[in-house]
């Protein structure tokens, strides 16, 4: 998984920081999958990272489909082009939107240096970021509403305008959740990216 | 938020949490100051319950629910949720209002969740009828069969609630179909057991609380099947039934026994579920038997055979002449051929207790020594001999401890039911309920078990907590009676308490009385507070007596009717009119009511009466005589509710004027200046005869008005070539006021511009536009629905748009140090400032603007307000008093919260204000002042009717106060929450909806009455009153009259103050005028100007100093 950049301990490349973005984002939406109950549980498995056991999917769609996605993402991280992912949860009958999770991306650093940036900060402290916030996602089950109903998923980027579609993207409206309450996780940096991970869900009462 | 170390600790939710109140619960767990806070909001929650009078009072329960659900995340009895639930379930049980209440279901299946066994629970509410029209009821009830399987049942609970017409139905058919294909599902993968019973340890609750079928697998539903319309759904349903009864289908039958049409068998529902439910569900405090303390077994010894037990209690064989030794006695376990010690019987052995000496002259015994051992074998006590004088021929009594325990008790009980009978006789009118309470005495008295079932009965009916003696409900029975059969009940309350003087265990307990407040309008008013002693019930049916004898005495009563009949008309007291008009209709209520006020010495009521007389003066003629007609068509009306017709010859001069804006703006907009800053208030003596004559002209205009605009455009051409002097002088005589600032001679006067303390802003101020009015009277104008209606009508923010922000979300604020983004604009939210039922607000910076605002964050979002204000400060645009209105800079609106932005004013609110000076002075404003706030308050109040809006919540907190240019105090009109814009109603358009605002009702709701622009000059009123004497307006009612109960103090101006109660308390419907009393006022001000020690300038600069130094 981990690029030789990231290994080599003296710097993170711009290539490696969006690899490790990535390798968040597919466990954060993995995790988020499963303590949602999207899919049933059986179709998951353990898998540790930073530290922790995190519940993958093992259906072959979800996993083809989050690595093509990832994989888009990636290049357009390096490009500094995305602003935000969201992984947005609908209602299959109604097509209503349960709950949004945003994953904001910043740019930090010498944005200048082009794609020779590099970051010094040590990879240890970033895993342990990281842990932190899967560790939030994970308890986020505490206060988020039951969804009680057949629910699917999608996954959003906002990039900026000038950025040429691939095929078998399309654009989309932005999903709003009605009624919505929103909670800030933890967020966490590369020194090159940094992001932030945010709740938004639908509040019954 | 970290969540992630306590998530275990977490209840899920159903509905998900609010993420500030769980972090604030989480907090509390360790630090005691989130924990004093938690205590407080809990005991916010339930004052509100015990003190709510409205006609919801499911909302508060509700809220409380809510409240410690989202505060007790551990769902632990610390939060005595249950408990709760019980209670408010029990208590709106039978509530035909919340019989399908959505929230009175989502409560009932919230509590039924907690429970071992909801199915039977849900049964049993099913064939009481609770919620039976509510879609959640049936999908938590089917969920339950759907968790153990049997489809089947929960198809019949989904049919049920379909035959039922479940509201809403999509949603009830969503879950059908739902179910169906959960049970397709299981038909076709065959009965997972391991998929249903396998729950997500992330979803399992800690208790046994079942979620969504979140855990199936999820393949897109593809339509089709299922029963989709109501017509198939109900012909399905006589198959599936008989399906049912044979039903071997594969699942698992847990509960088979309750089957649904089990149920219909058995429809006998049991008169209360929850208390059936309880009553299985009772927690068992201590289950263990008693036994030996011990665990370890104890050995046992045991001699001879092992059958018998070791150890034997010992007791006695009365019959049997004791052994001298039993092996049985002892214990010790002989076998039968044991041999005997002894074989000699000494069965019939005796031991003399005293041998007879013979008689020995010389010895004389101290005690009858010869009559206590009178036989060799008994001994007799001194008490026993004695006792053989008595009754001669008997043998020596029995001890005395056997004597029955009740006896002294019936010693006293017979006399007092003989007694009974009579006062019975003597009472005219008896009812059955009576003759219960008859048999109760009795039977309570004299069979003790008879009691215990008696009381059982009281604990059912919820509100009965504490009454341990039987005593205690009946005498709140016989109070209940009192008003009817005064001197029957009278009677048995002394009874009563003759018994309860003897008895020293009887505890009071108000609730009984409590229940009989809430529904007060439907039984007559009495609301006598449940006595606390004894003597105090006697005492107090003796002064009802009393104050009924003097109220229906016809000497005060026709000196009244007398007057008001030909003299009053003349000398303008309106309330006699009031009197007259109200006599007749009302007066068994009247007298009802004069019930009410126990302490109310009768000549003090009656000498405020001859004051409302002699105020009077040539002014008021014009008033009294239109309003007297006013008044004569209102009380005619008063029973159908609505003012189908009204009275349209008072209709108001200003209104007509609001009307000319709208047509001509420009026009009427320059003439409305020269009354801005024309001439004094005292003309109105002058311009008093000019009323006559135009009060007619004027009601036809404004007829003409309401009905064609080209008409009303003539009577605008009219008003301008002929009228218009006149118009103007009337205009002046209402309005000067307005504009007139405290008549102090040494101060300049201010235009009115000038005294603004803002700049006006920057904003462009939209144009009234007229809306057309509703075509109906609504007789709730508060109610969120009709708000909601008014708002689309004028489609919000219509042209109020500068400022009107929308956004996704709104989080919740809390006062913190570092910025805060709301919408575009970043705030620094310093501190909380109040809060209220629905809002609290904030003091904050504006970063943006670099100023202090003050933020009112509602939830739910409060468009109203917003519009209320806008739409002030549009009508008022050119109005002098236009900065007196709180305005709102900037609304921002998500559909679920909603932040006011308006300007912070530093100098707190009136009731602040009249709080520092007490704290100050120890005793309450200088009468000046309090005149001078009375004026401009009724400037305002004019101001804000004439542009036909009505505040309808003022009180001393919502009058802001600042200090003008000139040193003098200006108040302004916050929260416009309860507002109302009569031009969206029709003309004269009356509520019947009584606002809850303790001590801030006005008198139309009190009698329950219509009212509208009235209940704003009533809260001027209470406001003054609470200025003046420091304390709450308290009224009573006298002869169709209210006044207040407050004694003026002798320095007062009395007669100004009486004029201005009673005028304020009493103006029975139409629209506001207040020039005479403001005219009033000024005079009397100008008179307390005179003497330096009462004036005016000087009190005003104490206050302002006070202001400024605070």
């Amino acid at each position: 998984m981990t690029t030789n950049a990231q290994k080599s301990k003296s710097a993170i490349t711009l290539k490696g920081s969006a690899e490790i973005l990535c390798d968040y984002l597919d466990y954060g939406i993995n995790s988020i999958l499963f303590q949602r109950g999207l899919y049933p549980p059986e179709n998951f498995k353990a898998d540790e990272n930073y530290g922790l056991n995190i519940w993958m999917s093992t259906d072959n769609k979800i996993k083809e489909f989050l690595s093509t996605t990832l994989g888009q993402l990636k290049g357009w991280l390096v490009e500094r082009t995305v602003n935000k992912v969201a992984l947005v949860i609908t209602n299959v009958k109604t097509l209503e939107v349960m709950e949004r999770w945003d994953f904001n991306i910043e740019y930090e650093g010498d944005i200048k240096a082009g794609p020779d940036q590099t970051s010094d900060k040590p990879l240890k402290q970033i895993k342990n970021e990281i842990r932190d916030v899967l560790k939030q996602i994970a308890s986020s089950i505490s206060y988020l509403p039951l969804l009680d109903c057949l629910c699917s998923f999608d996954i959003h980027i906002y990039t900026i305008n000038d950025v040429e579609m691939p095929t078998g993207w399309a654009k989309s409206e932005p999903a709003n959740v009605k009624n919505a309450q929103n909670v800030k996780m933890r967020s966490f940096s590369t020194s090159i990216h940094k992001m932030e991970t945010m709740v938004t869900y639908k509040n019954v009462d | 938020m970290d969540f992630d170390l306590s998530k275990e600790n977490i209840q899920p939710l159903r509905g998900g949490r609010n993420v500030q109140q769980l972090g604030m619960a989480l907090q509390a767990q360790t630090s005691r100051e989130y924990q004093a806070e938690l205590l407080h909001q809990q005991q916010e929650f339930e004052n509100l319950i015990r003190t709510y009078e409205g006609d919801d009072p499911l909302e508060n329960y509700y809220n409380y629910v809510s409240w410690i659900e989202q505060s007790y995340p551990k769902r632990g009895h610390e939060g005595n949720l249950i408990p709760l639930l019980e209670t408010c379930l029990q208590l709106f049980e039978n509530d035909k209002r919340y019989t399908n209440d959505r929230r009175y279901c989502k409560l009932l299946i919230k509590y039924f969740d907690t429970l071992p066994n909801p199915l039977e629970s849900y049964q049993m509410a099913k064939s009481k009828g609770l919620c039976v029209g509510c879609t959640d009821m049936y999908k938590a009830w089917a969920y339950y069969y759907e968790a153990v399987g049997d489809f089947q049942s929960a198809h019949n609970v989904f049919e049920e609630g379909k035959k039922n017409l479940a509201q809403p139905y999509d949603e009830l058919e969503i879950a059908h179909n739902n179910m169906i294909m959960a049970a397709g599902q299981h038909l076709l993968f065959g009965p997972d057991e391991t998929r249903l019973q396998e729950k997500r340890h992330a979803l399992t609750s800690l208790q046994t609380h079942h979620g969504g079928r979140v855990n199936s697998v999820r393949t897109p539903f593809t339509g089709g099947g299922g029963p989709g319309t109501l017509g198939a759904a109900v012909g399905m349903m006589g198959g599936v039934t008989n399906n049912n009864n044979n039903a071997a289908s594969g699942a698992v039958r847990v509960y088979e026994g309750a089957g649904l049409q089990q149920a219909e068998a058995a429809a006998a529902a049991p008169a209360s579920v929850i208390a059936a439910v309880r009553r299985q569900d009772v927690v068992k405090e201590n289950e263990l038997k008693p036994g030996p303390w011990a665990t370890v077994p104890v050995k046992k010894r045991v001699v001879g055979d092992k059958g018998g037990p070791a150890f034997t209690v010992h007791c006695d064989v009365p019959d049997n002449p004791p052994l001298a030794f039993s092996p049985t006695n002892v214990g010790i376990r002989l076998p039968k051929n044991h041999p005997r010690a002894c074989l000699e019987d000494y069965s019939d052995f005796r031991v003399a207790i005293s041998y007879p000496e013979a008689h020995n002259p010389a010895a004389v015994p101290m005690y009858p020594k010869a009559r206590v051992y009178a036989r060799p074998d008994t001994e007799f006590s001194i008490e026993e001999v004695r006792a053989e004088r008595y009754p001669r021929g008997l043998p020596p009594p029995p001890p005395p401890l056997a004597t029955p325990p009740q006896q002294p008790q019936a010693v006293f009980t017979t006399p007092r039911i003989k007694a009974e009978p009579e006062t019975l006789n003597g009472a005219e009118c008896l009812q059955g309920s009576l003759h219960e309470l008859k048999n109760d005495i009795q039977r309570s008295m004299q069979t003790p078990p008879k009691e215990l079932s008696h009381r059982s009965v009281q604990q059912d009916s919820p509100m009965l907590h504490q009454n341990s003696m039987p005593n205690t409900s009946r005498v709140v029975k016989t109070e209940k009676h009192s008003p009817l059969q005064k001197s029957t009940s009278l009677k048995v309350q002394q009874q009563n308490s003759a018994s309860e003087m003897r008895n020293p265990f009887t505890s009071w307990c108000l609730s009984p009385a409590k229940s009989d407040e809430l529904n007060i309008w439907d039984t007559p008013p009495k609301a006598t507070p449940p006595p606390k002693t004894n003597f105090q019930i006697f005492e107090q049916s003796l002064t009802e007596d009393q104050l009924k004898a003097p109220a229906k005495g016809s000497a005060m009563k026709t000196a009244f009717k007398d007057l008001n009949a030909e003299e009053l008309a003349e000398t303008g007291s309106r309330g006699g009119m009031d009197i007259a008009a109200i006599a007749h209709p009302t007066e068994s209520a009247s007298q009802n009511r004069n019930e009410n006020v126990v302490d109310s010495p009768t000549t003090y009521t009656f000498n405020f009466n001859l004051n409302n007389m002699m105020v009077s003066t040539p002014q008021n003629k014009r008033s009294v005589t239109t309003c007297g007609q006013a008044e004569d068509v209102a009380t005619g009306q008063v029973k159908k509710q609505l003012f189908a017709e009204p009275a349209k010859a008072v209709l108001p001069l200003p209104i007509n004027k609001t009307a000319d804006k709208e047509k001509a703006l420009s026009t009427i907009l320059e003439e409305t200046h020269p009354y801005a800053s024309s001439s004094s208030s005292s003309g109105a003596t002058t311009k008093s005869s000019l009323y006559p004559n135009q009060t007619n002209k004027v009601s036809t205009i404004s007829e003409e008005h309401n009905s064609y605009l080209q008409q009303n455009m003539m009577v605008n051409a009219a008003l301008r070539s002929s009228l218009l002097g006149n118009i103007m002088d009337l205009g002046t005589s209402s309005a000067c006021p307005v504009t007139t600032p405290p008549p102090a001679p040494t101060a300049p006067m201010p235009s009115p511009m000038q005294c603004s303390p803002f700049e006006s802003p920057a904003r462009p101020v939209p144009i009234p536009k007229p809306t057309a009015p509703l075509e109906f009277v609504p007789s709730d104008p508060f109610k969120s629905s009709l708000i909601n209606q008014l708002l689309e009508r004028i489609s919000f923010p219509g042209a109020h748009t500068y400022g009107y922000v929308e956004l996704p979300f709104i989080n919740k604020i809390v006062a913190k140090k570092e910025p805060v983004f709301i919408g575009q604009e970043r705030y620094i939210v310093e501190k909380q400032l109040g809060k209220g039922t629905f809002g609290v607000v904030f003091k904050a910076f504006d970063l943006t603007n670099n100023r202090s605002v003050a933020i009112k964050y509602q939830k739910p979002a409060n468009k109203w307000e917003y519009h209320i204000c806008r739409e002030l400060q549009a009508r008022l645009a050119e109005h002098p008093l236009r900065d007196r209105f709180m305005d709102v800079s900037i609304g921002y609106f998500s559909d679920q919260a909603s932040i006011l932005i308006s300007e912070f004013m530093p100098g707190g609110s009136l009731l602040d204000l009249a709080n520092l000076h007490k704290q100050r002075e120890r005793k309450p404003m200088k009468e000046c002042l309090v005149v001078y706030f009375c004026i401009q308050m009724l400037q305002m109040v004019q101001a804000m009717h004439d542009v036909k809006i009505i505040h309808a919540d003022i009180k001393p907190d919502n009058f802001l106060v600042f200090i003008l240019p000139d040193n003098t105090i200006g108040l302004q009109l916050i929260d416009f929450g309860c507002g109302i814009d009569m031009s969206l109603f029709p003309a004269d358009a009356a509520f019947t909806r009584a606002v809850t605002t303790e001590d801030f009702v006005c008198c139309e709701m009190l009698d329950g009455r219509p009212w509208n622009y009235h209940t704003d000059l009533f809260c001027v009123a209470a406001t003054a009153h609470v200025l003046l004497f420091d304390s709450y307006i308290r009224l009573r009612k006298q002869d169709g009259l209210w006044s207040i109960t407050q004694r003026f103090n002798r320095w007062m101006k009395v007669d100004l103050w009486n004029m201005f109660f009673s005028s304020l308390l009493n103006q029975q419907s139409g629209p506001t005028d207040t020039a005479i009393l403001q005219a009033m006022l000024d005079e009397t001000l100008c008179t307390l100007n005179k003497d330096s020690s009462t004036s005016l300038p000087n009190q005003m600069r104490y206050i302002v100093n006070l202001l400024k130094n605070q």
